[in-house]
């Protein structure tokens, strides 16, 4: 018997007992997931970002309340009650961690991948930010720029808004929008 | 740094080598793991059980057993925890369930849909489910000096172990929201502030030239001045 095999069952005994007991149904949990699989996800973090790069004003709203300027376009909820937006600048570049579980903006960016919510990310992020930036992650950052490393340990859900790559001035929106990676509305890259 | 309260307190600890980065990484890299995921957003959407107590069912795993356990497999471990202590589900009939699909891993999960449980996930999903509470005026203001309180209380919280002890400067007041130490222990919301309070890691680490931004309930804080 592997260990996947037991898990597998383990799962599968918690889902049909609740099922059994009418707490949930047999097509809540796939359901549910399926939101996350296909609704939900970066794109979204990703139209915000560009929004603030062609709107001053937007950008202006969103970084002093995260929350109300993300529900403008219709983006908030669950894990994102309180959405706080940080700006990253030539000269301070922030970075996201939990280094006490996983939170994490999910209705900008979706579920954590991986890596995020790997012990190693939530051990030494915090501690050693540039060298993991630039090891880990290939973003070697100057001297002069300024780390700030944000732990998400109460409510607030951060994500980060990266510079606006060079030569796109005459891109639109939504072009734009095609950019912005997850991991740059993290601070663990820019664009 | 102060002694680590449990295992999942890591900000810092010691030991651990390189993050494994891959921007492709799946979400789930099984269907159990999407399963688990499932479930506990399932049952934590009809309130089996609050947030603060499924975080603290993982804390409580034994540090060797958390670390030698992948993320959506200690969910699994708060889910089993959880439905089990606060009698949802009979600890021996899980048992037995278990042997049952071992016995038989082709066998489906099978019952009667709820898409009116699906209706009710996609109102949290939308509405979300903020701990958002009014409470006292705020005691501390932007730009004040605060030092984190030294000792925890035994049980949940959610002051990590690095700045404990340490002097920080308020950034930002935020809202007031229940506090996950009675919360979890089902001894009430007990609302109180949160700050954003900015640490230097020369200070914390001993070494360093970056600032860790900590959010804190007012109770973890005490004027440094």
């Amino acid at each position: 018997m592997s260990d996947e095999a037991e898990l597998r069952a383990r799962v599968k005994a918690l889902e049909s007992l609740l099922v059994e007991r009418g707490l949930i149904g047999a097509d809540t949990v796939d359901q549910i997931v399926e939101v996350y699989e296909s609704e939900i996800g970066p794109l979204l973090g990703a139209k915000v970002v560009a929004r603030a790069w062609v709107d001053p004003g937007f950008k202006e709203r969103l970084l002093s309340d995260a929350t109300a300027a993300c529900g403008e376009l219709g983006i908030g909820g669950l894990q994102g009650e309180q959405l706080v937006a940080v700006e990253n600048t030539d000269s301070v570049h922030n970075v996201v961690v939990c280094t006490l579980c996983s939170c994490y903006p999910w209705p900008v960016l979706g579920i954590p991948p991986n890596w995020y919510k790997s012990p190693e990310y939530r051990a030494r992020m915090v501690a050693e930010p540039r060298r993991v930036l630039a090891e880990d992650f290939g973003l070697p950052l100057g001297e002069d720029v300024e780390i700030r490393v944000q732990d998400s340990s109460a409510e607030m859900r951060y994500f980060t808004v990266p510079q606006r790559p060079a030569g796109t001035e005459d891109w639109d929106e939504e072009r734009l929008a095609g950019v912005v990676t997850r991991e740059s509305m993290v601070g663990v890259a820019v664009l | 740094m102060g002694d680590m309260d449990g295992p999942h307190d890591l900000g810092g600890a010691p030991g651990f080598g390189p993050v494994r980065f891959d921007p492709d990484d799946p979400l789930f890299s099984s269907d159990w793991e999407r399963k688990v995921f499932g479930l506990t957003m399932a049952t934590s959407t009809i309130s089996l059980y609050n947030r603060d107590e499924n975080r603290h069912a993982r804390e409580r795993m034994p540090v060797e057993e958390y670390r030698s356990t992948g993320y959506f497999e200690q969910w699994l471990v708060a889910l089993e925890t959880n439905l089990t202590e606060l009698g949802v589900l009979d600890a021996a009939a899980v048992r037995e369930r278990v042997a049952e699909f071992l016995d038989e891993p082709g066998r489906e999960v099978r019952g009667k849909d709820r898409p009116e449980l699906f209706e009710l996930f996609r109102d949290t999903l939308e509405f979300g489910a903020s701990l958002e509470r009014p409470a006292a005026p705020p005691r501390f203001a932007v730009g004040s000096r605060v030092r984190a309180v030294r000792d925890a209380k035994p049980g949940h919280t959610r002051l990590p172990a690095y700045v404990r002890g340490h002097v920080g400067v308020v950034r930002r007041v935020d809202g007031a929201f229940v506090l996950p130490d009675t919360n979890a222990h089902h001894e009430g919301e007990n609302p109180e502030n949160t700050y954003n309070v900015g640490f230097s890691a020369r200070d914390v680490w001993g070494k360093g030239d970056h600032e860790v931004l900590v959010d804190v309930w007012e109770s973890y804080l005490e004027p440094a001045d």
